[in-house]
């Protein structure tokens, strides 16, 4: 139950409204357990003793009592679907606000669909639970004790025949939650693995078809769809169980009143009307109490549904802005970056190799600097570091001599420009998009921020150009076309500092030259670093970091690299080396 | 979690309406005709029971406990215990049984979907967004489960009951059933009257709840942008703005529905209460016969009555939305595939790998050719090089060969045959393709390069590996070849899942080999060195290789440079430097710069 007990501070602010639901549940319960006091009377003394006035005004009262009844439960649903909402609002709130305070580093632990399944299903488990307890959970007990007190009212010797019945069912539903409460996870669990089946057979459809390996994934769903079936069938071949035998129960209850009752009334220390109240009462206490049993397993999703939340919630945001950062919160940057022994690794583990071991250079405004280096040579990780969205494990990076974690991240990353590898557009314009990082650009700023990313010609053969529609993560764009709108988008921002993270991969050669030709001077004040497999791209650099294993191995330019760098030479051979020696005749060769 | 559904336009042949819908999911319950017969005996005999129950319950108190007579009581009391050993019996009996057919049931209906969308090619599922593709396979599914293992046999039972206590509440006296009966249109018009209302709220709400969780889905997808342009606070404003008119519509629209339940006991109660009132008058004044047990048992019938109708009312409802669910689900099973084998197609023996493409059209969608008039020829060992801007039409050419999607116009011939001709698996299995994206499934790493050739040994696997340069980094994770990969798994890079993609298509030893951009992850460094493995393994085989990096094909044997479509220039390296054209052009400009620095 730890849970929900971290969960109360949120259910607080509606304490009022849970009280008054169980005020309102209360006035139900007590108007229903008097109902079959007034069938009894009606019996009684109406009946028996042949008294018109009686049955009217039992009758009268019992219509009176179910429109208090009524009116209670109009109450009671009211406030457990006010505070559910709002609480389940609230919580859906909290741990969207927690993410926007995750770094990279969070959202590395957490995807994106685990997230999702805690901004949805898990916060419905919570407001369904709410619902459930506000309207039945209390009303069990409330039952029990009324129509306890008025069955022992009646009949003491009666009564006795509950200290047979009531343990038997609370027994009947321990019992079944025991043995159900595992199963119902397993089944959870096998019914996971369908689904990651079928997931993957959606995304992966093109490996599965290229490779002809239907037989296999229907085989694999086959075997996983057969284990959820086995035990989803045995949860509920057990569940069917239960709710005859209960129901038997309360029904044996009623032959065992039957049997006493008759004995006791023919010596007449029973009324007729005292027995069909009391078959009645013996309804109103076990029913609750099937109730409970039914919404049970609900409790238990919501718990397992609380604290995955709490997993979002207590995750501690990695990044956090200092308390002295607000000093810098107006400050304009000019992008003098410096790293200056710079380590860094994704985990504390120590275990876990450092991915930057002492990384040291200057990148300063006008000038571009290209990173070029092996997969999982540290290059995405170098520039991460310069927004501050991992932090450094030592060693500092500055940007115009502040230390990336005096500034506030928020007028940090407003004057980055960082075009990301994988280029996600959000639905909307292709404006929006594009002014993203800055929305008070104004539409010359954002044409020109597209005509430099040589995405204007292709924004204007859509039909609307700039008022375009975008669909969810730009799935009406090509690959190249996405890549050139995240260009725009970072340009846009008129940032001190540039990062174009192998930003070109899906843009052809003759574009990406064209990019190139426009930043020159379109960031002609700007420190631009560069992230590049293509050697295309970084020829022109004012500085190329060659990394190797998370250390920089050389540094320099082109020609110069070229003469001292081996590693250089080699990425350089691979690309165009011994092509160029060939190439620079073939092309004098074909100009003659 | 909903999907928004988009309407989309290549639903092929969606069931018409709810109970044609109905319909189907019965005759996939047809295997179980017997258990359906015998939960259907079941389901009338508990209502016989659950009639008779209060019945005799009358009979006791007027008969034996009023007259005092105990040796009687004694005796229905027995009988009353048989007809509660009989309601247990039946209703375990016809749950149990309803249970297992339920499940049965889904379990095939699932399979048969999966099976069925392995048929389905590819052009289904690059129009089908896969979010709603997963939403009919979980949530309309879990709708049919409700539907089969609960509603279905409630909603049924109800009726039952309804019938079973109308007649016999007639039987026992006709006076005290009429004036159970008078409450019952108010109680219609009442629930017609709110249904009308809920409704429209209801659709407001799925609405506001659609955009929600298209903005939550969108946005979480695109964090680290929003991150890394420190975008939070207004990203936040929008969500708080959703969320608030999200939790104002589901409280106007639950609240309307929870007037429902209320509404529906309390006139239950009323009923009994004016039922016990009205008995107890006739019983005064000795009208119609009533007793004191007619009115203890019709105050049960009463409330008995009330509960079955609310059940109908409510069940009504969510049957209705899991039927649409069904017809989701059946629409998938209607949709034919578009690539199909000919009946009298073929098996493709082993070929030498000579494709001949002839005057090939292709579009996606009408009206936008993407290919025309494709002519090429390779012969057996050759390789073909594609070249060109991002859309020319590079991976649809290898589409085409794949037989992914079939030509409009033309012919694609390998080893003389008419891909159109012979079994789609038969030409795939000598196919060997590593694409774009790559893309890896939750298992282990030898599983996943095994995949290429299923009975291939553990041997076979880590040659294929060092082949493709993967075995170094591979023995370098924690449980090297037996580490499991995962969507999570940050543990490998981009790089070095295309090497494993390499690998796969390695071991399955194809005739053709299709590379899709499939070292634009790599770094130039690794990729020269899988080029290497690259080269070795392209040796005799004809080999189909796309790749915005111009080193990468210089080797080939023919470079087809497309554009819009066509293929404007064909030649060698050194014939199409000479030819002075496109290809010229973009070997230019990769190395603008590089004539002045060397």
């Amino acid at each position: 139950m730890s849970a929900f007990k971290k969960l109360v501070p949120w259910i607080k602010p509606y304490w009022g409204q849970i009280i008054l639901g169980f005020i309102t549940l209360t006035a139900v319960s007590i108007a229903e357990l008097f109902i079959p006091l007034q069938i009894q009377r009606i019996i009684d003394d109406g009946i028996a003793a042949g008294n018109n006035q009686v049955i009217l005004v039992s009758t009268l009262i019992m219509v009176g009592l179910s429109i208090v009844s009524m009116v209670a439960m109009f109450g009671n649903a009211y406030y457990s679907v006010v505070v559910s909402e709002y609480f389940g609002a609230d919580i859906r709130e909290l741990i969207y606000r927690q993410i926007q305070n995750f770094s990279f580093a969070n959202l590395d632990k957490l995807q994106t669909g685990e997230l999702l399944v805690r901004l949805t299903s898990d916060v419905n488990a919570l407001k369904t639970a709410i619902v459930m307890v506000m309207r039945m959970f209390f009303r069990a007990p409330l039952m029990l004790i009324g129509a306890l007190i008025i069955l022992i009212i009646t009949s003491p010797t009666l009564s006795l025949l509950l200290v047979v019945l009531l343990p038997a069912t609370a027994f009947l539903i321990i019992w079944y939650s025991r043995r159900t409460e595992p199963l119902y996870k397993k089944v959870q669990e096998r019914l996971d693995r369908v689904n990651t089946i079928l997931q993957e057979n959606i995304a992966g459809v093109r490996v599965v078809k290229a490779f002809v390996r239907a037989d296999r994934e229907e085989e694999r769903f086959g075997e996983a769809n057969n284990a959820y079936a086995e035990k989803n069938i045995e949860v509920n071949l057990l569940v069917a169980v239960l709710f005859p035998t209960m129901m038997t129960l309360l029904n044996l209850g009623t032959a065992a009143i039957l049997w006493f009752g008759g004995n006791l009334s023919v010596n007449g220390l029973l009324t007729t009307g005292e027995i069909v109240a009391f078959v009645n009462y013996l309804g109103m206490t076990v029913f609750p109490i099937l109730m409970l049993a039914m919404i049970l397993p609900q409790i238990y999703a919501a718990q397992a549904s609380a604290s995955r939340i709490l997993e979002v919630v207590e995750a501690e945001p990695t990044i956090n802005d200092e308390a002295q950062a607000v000093e810098y919160a107006d400050k304009k940057l000019a992008g003098h970056v410096a790293f200056e022994n710079v380590w860094f690794a994704y985990s504390e583990d120590e275990c876990e190799d450092e991915v930057l071991k002492g990384i040291t250079f200057k990148a300063e405004p006008g000038e571009t600097v290209a990173i070029l280096g092996a997969t999982g040579s540290g290059k995405s990780s170098l520039i991460n570091l310069i927004p501050r969205l991992y932090d450094v494990t030592d060693g500092r990076v500055l940007i115009d001599g502040v230390d990336v974690r005096h500034l506030p991240q928020e007028t940090l990353r407003q004057q980055v420009g960082y075009a990301l590898q994988e280029a996600v557009l959000f639905s909307g314009t292709i404006r929006d998009n594009i002014k993203y990082g800055r929305p008070e650009a104004t539409d010359e700023e954002v044409i020109a921020a597209a005509k430099a990313a040589q995405a204007y010609e292709f924004i204007m053969s859509k039909e609307g150009g700039l008022d375009a529609h975008v669909e969810q993560r730009g799935k009406n764009f090509s690959g190249g076309q996405k890549q050139r709108l995240a260009i725009a988008r970072a340009l846009c921002v008129k940032p001190a500092v540039l990062i174009l993270d192998d930003s070109t991969s899906a843009v052809d050669i003759e574009t990406e030259t064209e990019i190139q030709a426009a930043l020159d001077e379109m960031m002609a004040e700007t420190t631009t670093i560069v992230v590049a497999q293509r050697i295309s791209t970084v020829l022109n650099a004012d500085k190329i970091l060659v990394l190797y294993r998370g250390q920089i191995a050389a540094e320099g330019r082109h020609e110069e690299l070229l003469e001292s760098s081996p590693i250089y030479r080699e990425i350089y051979d691979s690309q165009l080396g011994d092509g160029l020696l060939k190439n620079n005749e073939e092309v004098t060769h074909a100009h003659a | 979690m909903r999907m928004r559904r988009p309407s989309v336009a290549d639903r092929v042949g969606g069931a018409s309406n709810p109970i044609d819908a109905l319909k189907r999911l019965l005759t996939y319950m047809r295997p179980y005709r017997i258990q359906l017969i015998i939960v259907a005996f079941f389901i009338v005999a508990y209502n016989i029971f659950y009639i008779l129950g209060p019945f005799l319950l009358g009979v006791a108190i007027d008969e034996y406990i009023i007259p005092g007579d105990v040796p009687g009581l004694g005796r229905i009391l027995l009988w009353m215990l048989a007809v509660y050993a009989g309601m247990w019996l039946s209703g375990v009996i016809y749950g149990r049984v309803m249970a297992a057919v339920a499940q049965r049931t889904l379990q095939r209906l699932r399979k048969d979907l999966f099976d069925h969308m392995q048929t389905l090619s590819l052009g289904f599922f690059d129009r089908q967004s896969a979010g709603d593709l997963m939403s009919r396979l979980t949530n309309d599914m879990d709708a049919i489960n409700q539907l089969l293992s609960q509603n279905l046999v409630s909603f049924l039972s109800s009726f039952f009951t309804l019938a079973g206590v109308l007649i016999t509440m007639f039987v026992l006296n006709m006076w005290l059933a009429l004036t159970a009966l008078i409450i019952i249109p108010l109680m219609f018009i009442l629930m017609a009257a709110i249904m009308q209302r809920i409704g429209p709220r209801f659709r407001d709400l799925q609405e506001s709840l659609g955009a929600l969780n298209g903005l939550m889905e969108e946005n979480l997808a695109g964090q680290r942008v929003i991150i890394a342009y420190g975008q939070q606070g207004a990203n936040l404003d929008d969500f708080e703005q959703l969320n608030e008119t999200t939790r104002d519509a589901s409280v106007t629209a639950n609240v309307l529905a929870g007037v429902m339940a209320p509404l529906m006991a309390v006139l239950s109660t009323l009923n009994v209460a004016i039922v016990v009132g009205a008995g107890a008058a006739m019983a005064l004044a000795g009208f119609g016969g009533v007793t004191i047990g007619t009115i203890a048992t019709f105050a049960d019938y009463t409330r008995r009555f009330g509960f079955p109708l609310m059940q109908i009312g409510n069940l009504f409802n969510s049957i209705i939305s899991a039927l649409a669910g069904a017809e989701r689900i059946f629409d998938v099973l209607d949709t034919q595939p578009q690539v199909v084998d000919q009946p009298a197609a073929k098996k493709l023996e082993s070929i030498k790998g000579d494709v001949v493409f002839e005057g090939v059209d292709f579009s996606y969608m009408p009206n936008q050719p993407i290919l025309k008039k494709i002519d090429l020829n390779a012969r057996p060992g050759e390789m073909i090089a594609l070249v060109g801007p991002t859309g020319a039409g590079k991976t649809t050419i290898i589409n085409m060969l794949t037989r992914f999607y079939d030509i409009e116009e033309g012919r694609i011939l390998v080893d003389g045959q008419e891909i159109r001709d012979v079994q789609q698996d038969s030409l795939r299995e000598q196919l060997g393709i590593v694409l774009q994206d790559t893309y890896l499934f939750s298992d282990t790493v030898i599983e996943n390069i095994r995949y290429g050739r299923l009975d291939a040994t553990d041997e076979e696997v880590f040659e294929a590996a060092r082949l493709a340069n993967a075995d170094r980094f591979i023995r370098r994770l924690p449980d090297g070849y037996e580490t499991m990969l995962s969507e999570r798994a940050n543990n490998i890079s981009q790089g070095q899942r295309q090497l494993l993609a390499i690998a796969r298509a390695i071991l399955a030893d194809p005739r053709i080999l299709i590379l899709d951009e499939a070292t634009s992850s790599v770094d130039t460094r690794t990729e020269v060195q899988i080029q290497g493995a690259l080269l070795n393994l392209m040796a005799g085989r004809t080999s189909f290789v796309i790749a915005h990096r111009l080193s990468t094909i210089r080797e080939a044997d023919q470079i087809l440079v497309l554009k819009d479509g066509e293929i404007i220039e064909r030649g060698n390296h050194q014939s199409l430097l000479e030819q002075q054209g496109f290809y010229h052009n973009l070997y230019l400009s990769q190395f603008k710069g590089t004539a002045v620095a060397a």
